[in-house]
């Protein structure tokens, strides 16, 4: 039903520096994206471009075709929930969420019967004679998404819309937004900071980051293949470890120094070699990273202790000795922190293995989940390099 | 009293029973409670004495109304009529045509509320909603006129209306009044607190910015009306200046200049023109104390945001 499409949008306030740069986005039919990003990212302004409430400096804003740059917010047809509700606070519930048919001048009886379904779907039947102060914040986030619900827009436009509940609230709230999605069938645009809410409730999201797109993908790809190192971090909790390392000059591994991290280093060089698989290698040569310095990304997951190891079929590397600075554990898992390359990271590990404060363990990387940086750009070579060979492009120039 | 202190002092507080709890609670709390009773007293006290003090004038005028002249002009001190009578009420009332004043004054007053309640409002919506170029330097323009003082422009104003032919009407009364700076300012200060998603939520909703005004901004703030309604309506039923140079003919006068009336040489009754005067206060002092928790709540809670 409704095809959102923005074309290079950009936004400044006041002839300041661009808010949002260059933002160009397809976005389907009865697609759920979820915009998210550090905060002061330009996630809210580009929904609130979309929606109507800030004016586009620069570029167009097209919805089924038709350009929506000027039009009024109202004549969008989409919906807005709003993080702190936004609900009328002299009006009955009711009132609240016949408001916008009301105004659109539907029939009282049509609305009388809207209104009830939609206050059954979402459980407020006994609360439609109370005002929103009465109600909990659940309560009034659910009002909100009602009368979002009630006009049957061709978008919903959630701005942040659990952050103002308890922990509790908001994952419940989470799941039922979600099957809401489910049942409506209708796009969603989700402006959220919390990763979960964007892995768990997106088809695709859009990481953004000081105004311009990072990457644009569905939740697992971004997951397994960042595009760059600000979304490997930003991605996934605990965030992704990343030390300094140099690629081989055959390119068959890389290195990494593990000298000075208060354990005596196995091997004689002080250092540690990765062999990497051809396919890894293969990309490496064809940009020419030989002997050149990398970033090695790996998520706390894909450490493994050496003595777990041994069953693992995936790619092993070879075992290194880190001392551990603290252990927490989370129930099911554990969280090792030791210092690696001079740089503080963290193992994912299985709480069963006890491991404490202070203790020596041997570890090891899954070699098939390692991701590479470029140095300066940040840009991942692995991501990049299969993008391109999809592409059919050979050359390495532009990595 | 205070060997139970003691005795129940002893003991650990676990052990003590319901009855002994009880007992310590009331030995315990009566100094505190005496010392809160005596600052009470003091006071409920000295406010009276104040308020007593600052009413003296408007009280002493209440009893001069009901005092025949003969009560006013003797050597005694007379707080308190000896004979009251209602004679200087009706005297008043026949003297001049004080009930056409008094309906003169409230339907000057009353237009000019109204009037002003509209367009501030309209006007104050547009510097706290509304983005448009120059609305900073508007604002600060309208502003600016507050720092004119009345008697600055009231020739000019006078030579303005009566080149038009205005003179000796309602219109010349009213017109010149139908919008001020202070309650522009008074009703921007409160929709500046006034939550921003609420009117992103109406836009979203359909809703036009007049449609907004109505059904959501004005009762959403109708403790600023109420405040804007009891300052504006006193403000105008005390307008002095003005009316008195724009208005020669009895049936235009309203009742602060038709007041003055009743002080003619040949026949001044001190007594009469105080019970003119009681019977004109009424009205602004009703509104006031009709008005007086809107107008104090009005007047600050623009101002600190909570």
């Amino acid at each position: 039903m409704s095809q959102i499409r923005l074309n290079h949008i950009c936004k400044s306030y006041q002839g300041t520096d661009l808010a949002v740069k260059d933002f160009n986005l397809d976005i389907g039919e009865k697609e759920f994206i979820v915009f998210v990003g550090p905060s002061g990212c330009g996630k809210s302004t580009v929904l609130r471009m979309i929606a109507g409430l800030e004016e586009i400096t620069s570029g167009e804003l097209w919805m089924n075709g038709k350009l929506m740059n000027y039009e009024d917010p109202g004549k969008r047809n989409v919906s807005m929930v709003f993080q702190n509700y936004a609900l009328y606070p002299h009006m009955s519930i009711y009132d609240n969420l016949a408001f916008s048919l009301a105004i659109r001048k539907v029939p009282k009886k049509e609305i009388k019967k809207r209104v009830t379904e939609t206050a059954r779907m979402l459980g407020l039947e006994q609360l439609l004679d109370r005002r929103p102060a009465q109600l909990s914040g659940g309560q009034k986030q659910r009002v909100a998404i009602g009368s979002a619900i009630l006009r049957e827009p061709n978008a919903f436009l959630m701005d942040e819309p659990l952050s103002n509940l308890d922990a509790k609230m908001r994952t419940q709230m989470r799941v039922e937004i979600a099957g809401l999605y489910n049942r409506l069938n209708t796009t969603f645009i989700y402006v959220t900071h919390d990763q979960t809410e964007a892995m768990t409730l997106g088809t695709r999201i859009v990481v953004l980051k000081e105004g311009v797109i990072q990457q644009v993908d569905t939740p697992q790809n971004l997951y397994d293949h960042p595009a760059s190192r600000f979304v490997a971090g930003f991605i996934g909790s605990p965030s992704m470890n990343f030390v300094d390392a140099d690629v081989l000059s055959d390119a068959s591994g890389i290195a990494i120094e593990s000298a000075g991290d208060g354990v005596e280093a196995s091997n004689a060089s002080n250092v540690l070699e990765l062999k990497l698989n051809d396919n890894q290698t293969a990309i490496l040569k064809r940009f020419h990273y030989e002997g050149q310095e990398v970033t090695l990304g790996i998520r706390p997951g894909d450490f493994i202790l050496k003595k777990n190891a041994g069953g693992q079929k995936e790619n092993v590397s070879q075992a290194f000795p880190v001392k551990v600075l603290s252990s927490e554990l989370l129930g099911s898992d554990r969280l090792v922190y030791f210092m690696w390359e001079g740089v503080k990271c963290v193992a994912d590990i299985s709480a069963d293995d006890e491991v404490a404060r202070g203790d020596v363990i041997e570890i090891c990387m899954k070699l098939d989940k390692i991701h590479l940086f470029n140095k300066n750009t940040e840009a991942s070579i692995f991501a990049h390099g299969e993008k391109l060979a999809q592409k059919g492009v050979s050359d390495y120039e532009e990595v | 009293m205070s060997d139970i202190v003691i005795d129940v002092r002893e003991k650990n507080g676990l052990e003590m029973s319901a009855e002994e709890l009880k007992r310590l609670h009331a030995v315990m709390s009566a100094p505190g409670k005496r010392k809160k009773t005596a600052k009470k007293i003091l006071l409920v006290a000295v406010n009276t004495v104040v308020a007593l003090f600052i009413l003296l004038p408007l009280l002493y005028a209440v009893s001069i109304a009901f005092m025949p002249s003969s009560d006013l002009y003797t050597m005694s001190m007379n707080l308190i009529p000896t004979h009251p009578t209602l004679d200087n009420f009706r005297e008043a009332l026949t003297k001049v045509p004080l009930v056409r004043f008094v309906l003169n004054s409230f339907l000057v007053a009353g237009l000019i509320t109204f009037g002003q309640v509209i367009s501030c409002s309209l006007a104050a919506f547009s510097f706290s909603f509304l983005e448009f170029k120059g609305k900073n330097v508007l604002f600060m323009i309208v502003m600016a006129t507050m720092m004119i003082p009345g008697e600055a422009t009231i020739i000019s104003n006078y030579l303005t209306v009566s080149s038009w032919g205005w003179l000796n009407s309602y219109r010349v009364l009213i017109i010149p009044y139908l919008t001020s700076a202070m309650g522009i300012f008074l009703f921007r200060q409160f929709y500046m607190s006034f939550p921003k998603a609420l009117y992103e939520a109406a836009m979203l909703d359909g809703c036009s910015n007049l449609r907004f005004i109505l059904t959501i901004l004005m009762p959403l703030t109708k403790s600023g009306i109420g405040a804007m309604v009891v300052y504006t309506f006193i403000n105008a039923w005390n307008m002095y200046m003005w009316p008195l140079l724009v208005n020669g003919s009895n049936e235009m006068r309203t009742v602060q200049i038709g007041i003055s009336m009743l002080n003619s040489i040949d026949a001044q009754s001190i007594t009469m023109m105080i019970a003119g005067v009681v019977m004109i206060i009424i009205p602004s002092i009703s509104i006031f104390i009709i008005g007086q928790k809107q107008l104090i709540r009005g007047m600050f809670s623009g101002a600190v945001k909570g």
